[in-house]
């Protein structure tokens, strides 16, 4: 409990967060009058619109899990850290607790631009929204997105340690490598983490010729935990020399 | 018991030998000072002991015990390593109160401590402001928070004021009165001298010399520079009484390994005017670089 309090302070006590929270949830507003702007040009389903504008903010979910760590190694915190807990792995389980709930609020903080703000941009246009069920089950995969892709920012984080080098190794992975597969015959890309993360969305095309929804959270979800095992038996083998 | 020690203390980062088979105790109730050049090892020590990093051989404890068995840590021990291990965008309060609540230390306490090392007025400031001097006081506020009765404190003097001096001085001697184990590494001796009880000396990760500051003091050695009517006559007579001469000028000797008494006394026997008869004290500067192999300063 201490050590989750800890976290909390450190994680609400740098601007950073709030920085790229609310810049995420600015792009996330101006993608929502973009696309009632340009609608006619697209052909993109309404549930696709209502997924619009989590771009930005799964990067910023990503770097945050990423700088929960790094910026410990780079500012030289580990040390002060883990002097107070010397144990590592209850601190590693608390950062990880700690950010899926910030991710959690990032991504209800999501739900209350998209619901306060883009539905009913979209519902002005002619046309009709997604049913309400649809819209729930969107907006339930997002919040759970959130909250694992800080886990998995967390796991690239302690693995690689540098902070540029892990933020590029995060970003790199998720948006360029791990797209990659779904060019192969077979549904191996179904269980990458882009693709998982379409489906966990409810994205049609991601769910419709490849995983369900709850399958992929699921591979997100083990994607994460698998690199946050990883890094974390690192951060408790290594010696903090800075 | 000692309440820090090292045995057979073995850090190796690749083939280069950071500490090699270090071994020492360290007591409570006294300030033991922690000396040695740059690059010595004695961060490395010190994190060893603090559980930060994973000795190669050899064993560092704090009570007797490894410590990451700590169970109540910052209650045991506080430690200020560096002066810039802060995120620089958190203020100076918001640092101490991670550590406090990771430790279940209440808010008072991180008051308390910021009153003890005059932060209060700048503590909502981030620390990217803070100048070095700062930033070592509030790395010392961080080591007191618990109230540790063990404080392992790496170069604190560094960056300091004279006042900033005298206050830690002050500080280290009041928490050594009352019973605390202070260690405190510096690389120059001046600053420990003031202060410190016992002496622990390494160089090129081994134990050069640990001893108490008077021991020290009276170890250091003595030489007897000797103005004669006939230097190489005294010079060879001096000699032959096991003496180490070296020779000053065209009329001066300096000599070790015998004192006054005996000098005067040769002299006397050979019939030897002495025209001065003095003893030179090396200082406990050129001592410690006798010891830790380094040229004095020019």
């Amino acid at each position: 409990m201490n050590l989750l309090r800890s976290e909390v302070i450190k994680l609400t006590t740098i601007r950073s967060t709030w920085t790229m929270l609310g810049i995420g949830l600015l792009v996330e507003a101006l993608f929502a009058g973009l696309y009632v702007g340009l609608a006619s040009l697209t052909e993109i389903g309404p549930i696709v619109e209502v997924e619009t504008g989590t771009g930005l903010l799964m990067v910023m979910m990503l770097v945050l899990g990423v700088l929960a760590i790094t910026t410990e190694f780079r500012h030289g915190t580990a040390s002060t850290t883990f002097l107070a807990a010397p144990r590592r792995y209850p601190v590693m389980v608390a950062k990880l607790g700690v950010l899926l709930g910030a991710g959690i609020f990032a991504g209800l903080a999501y739900v209350a631009v998209n619901a306060g703000l883009a539905l009913p941009l979209f519902s002005s246009r002619e046309g009709s929204l997604p049913s309400f069920g649809d819209i729930a089950s969107v907006y339930a995969g997002v919040v759970i997105s959130f909250a694992v892709l800080c886990a998995f920012g967390l796991g690239v984080g302690a693995i690689v340690r540098n902070q540029v080098g892990a933020i590029i190794a995060a970003l790199a992975f998720f948006f360029i490598l791990s797209p990659l597969p779904e060019l192969l015959p077979g549904n191996i890309g179904d269980y990458f983490p882009s693709q998982a993360i379409g489906s966990l969305h409810g994205l049609p095309d991601a769910t419709e010729d490849g995983l369900g929804q709850f399958a992929g959270g699921l591979v997100l979800a083990a994607w994460s935990l698998g690199l946050f095992a990883l890094g974390t038996l690192l951060v408790a083998r290594r010696d903090l020399n800075e | 018991m000692p309440q820090l020690e090292v045995r057979n203390l073995t850090k190796r980062y690749g083939k280069t030998v950071a500490v090699g088979d270090l071994s020492f105790g360290v007591e409570a109730g006294r300030v033991t000072g922690f000396l040695g050049p740059n690059g010595a090892g004695k961060t490395t020590t010190m994190r060893a002991l603090l559980g930060l990093v994973r000795p190669s051989n050899g064993e560092a404890l704090v009570e007797g015990s490894p410590p990451a068995e700590m169970s109540d840590p910052l209650h045991t021990i506080g430690a200020a390593l560096e002066a810039t291990a802060f995120h620089p965008g958190r203020s100076g309060r918001n640092h101490l109160r991670v550590l406090a609540a990771a430790a279940g230390i209440p808010k008072s306490r991180v008051e308390e401590v910021l009153a003890m090392v005059e932060l209060t007025d700048s503590a909502n400031r981030r620390v990217k402001g803070y100048s070095l001097g700062m930033r070592q006081r509030l790395a010392l506020a961080a080591a007191l928070l618990g109230e540790p009765h063990i404080l392992i404190l790496d170069e604190p003097a560094n960056g300091l004021d004279p006042q900033g001096m005298r206050w830690l001085r002050d500080l280290l001697r009041e928490q050594a009165a009352a019973g605390c184990t202070v260690l405190v590494s510096s690389h120059l001796l001046a600053e420990v001298a003031q202060t410190a009880d016992e002496l622990i000396v390494i160089r090129d990760g081994k134990l050069v010399t640990q001893t108490t500051l008077d021991e020290f003091t009276t170890g250091a050695t003595t030489r007897m520079r000797v103005r004669c009517a006939d230097p190489p006559a005294l010079a060879s007579a001096l000699e032959g009484r096991g003496a180490g001469v070296e020779r000053d000028g065209a009329s001066t000797l300096l000599v070790n390994d015998l004192d006054g008494q005996a000098i005067g006394e040769i002299a006397l026997t050979v019939g030897i005017a002495l025209h001065e008869l003095a003893p030179l004290r090396s200082s406990l500067e050129e001592r410690f670089l006798e010891l830790t192999g380094e040229e004095a300063p020019q």
